[in-house]
């Protein structure tokens, strides 16, 4: 497995998520954001693009040929984010299932999505809540 | 890449120029025409002045110009940016407070136990709900998983005002929690529990619709 494939699979799974109703954004893991500071000057000189795979980190065992696939993303409050979570979950996996299988890679694969921030307030009324 | 106007190098008695000037950062190396690269350099920069005609048609002398001048402002855009040590290290800071900043990973309720939610993302919305009830305010909100479940408990301390009785209050309170986990986030709680750390000065008719602390230091 070279790194440009892993780098293939994680802009597919980036593409899924970002495709998913109520994901606003992904982003960046700790690693990424490290990164990002040391290359941000090389940025200014315009010789870089912001990484279209950020918010997203994938590995392939060795042994097993399975695909584990790690998401970070920020929701809307339009949706519950257990839901938009599932969504997520499910459209990665079906995603990076059908471009491993099409590159000859295939393995079973998990996706593990986090909630790092949700943004927009939707003003919900909750029950049992009176005026003083 | 076309030689712009080599003569917008600041002069190089400016001390920040001299640090930064393209030809000093390469060395003194000898083209294959025989001038020297620093030669060759400021021919090219005061070549309005001086015509040069070996300049003119040397392959070796224009090559070596056109690589340095993009040198130089490649340098001159470092220098602007000052990527200094310290703020290279500012930058890694930032992005590891941020990481800090996000708290423990709680499982959201699904049994796969794939899906998880950032400690502060969901405490900000328990805390707005919390918020909602009339005459509360959420001081903080901490979240603990349980061990080996989805299950997770909610601890929050509130202000309050003092112009209703606080079971009632509390009551309100753990309804709207227990509402925003299920509907909004899809936690699954197993206890919340609730303290009432300070006192809110209640409404008054003419005051603005947000209690303020009995202390006057607002939130």
């Amino acid at each position: 497995m070279t790194a440009v494939r892993t780098a293939s699979v994680e802009r597919t799974a980036a593409r899924a998520a970002l495709a998913v109703p109520g994901v606003s954004e992904l982003q960046p893991s700790l690693r990424q954001s490290l990164a990002e500071a040391a290359t941000r000057v090389r940025r200014t000189l315009g010789s870089a693009a912001p990484s279209p795979e950020t918010g997203i980190h994938a590995e392939r065992a060795p042994r097993t040929g399975a695909w584990h696939v790690e998401v970070r993303c920020v929701l809307d409050e339009d949706r519950r984010a257990l839901d938009t979570a599932r969504d997520v979950r499910e459209s990665v996996g079906s995603a990076v299932d059908a471009y491993a299988t099409r590159h000859g890679i295939p393995g079973p694969v998990t996706v593990v999505v986090t909630v790092t921030r949700t943004t927009g307030h939707r003003p919900s009324h909750h029950p049992g809540t009176t005026a003083p | 890449m076309a030689l712009d106007d080599p003569r917008a190098t600041p002069p190089p008695d400016d001390p920040a120029a001299r640090e930064a000037d393209a030809a000093r950062l390469i060395g003194d190396e000898r083209l294959p025409c025989g001038r020297l690269v620093s030669h060759a350099w400021e021919q090219a920069r005061a070549a309005g002045d001086q015509p040069d005609p070996h300049m003119d048609g040397c392959a070796f002398c224009r090559q070596a110009v056109e690589g340095l001048t993009a040198l130089d402002s490649t340098t001159r855009t470092l220098w602007a940016e000052r990527p200094s040590a310290r703020t290279v290290a500012d930058r890694v800071m930032r992005a590891v407070r941020a990481e800090v900043r996000l708290g423990r990973m709680l499982p959201l309720d699904d049994p796969t136990r794939e899906l998880r939610i950032a400690e502060t993302a969901a405490a900000k919305v328990l805390r707005r709900a919390a918020d909602r009830v009339p005459g509360v305010r959420a001081a903080s909100c901490r979240l603990t998983p349980a061990e080996g479940s989805t299950r997770v408990t909610i601890a929050m301390t509130l202000a309050v005002t003092l112009d209703r009785p606080l079971p009632g209050r509390a009551a309100e309170v753990r309804r709207a929690v227990a509402h925003a986990a299920e509907q909004e986030l899809g936690l699954a709680v197993s206890t919340i529990d609730l303290r009432i750390a300070s006192v809110l000065e209640p409404l008054k008719p003419t005051a603005s619709d947000e209690p303020t602390l009995r202390d006057g230091s607002g939130r």
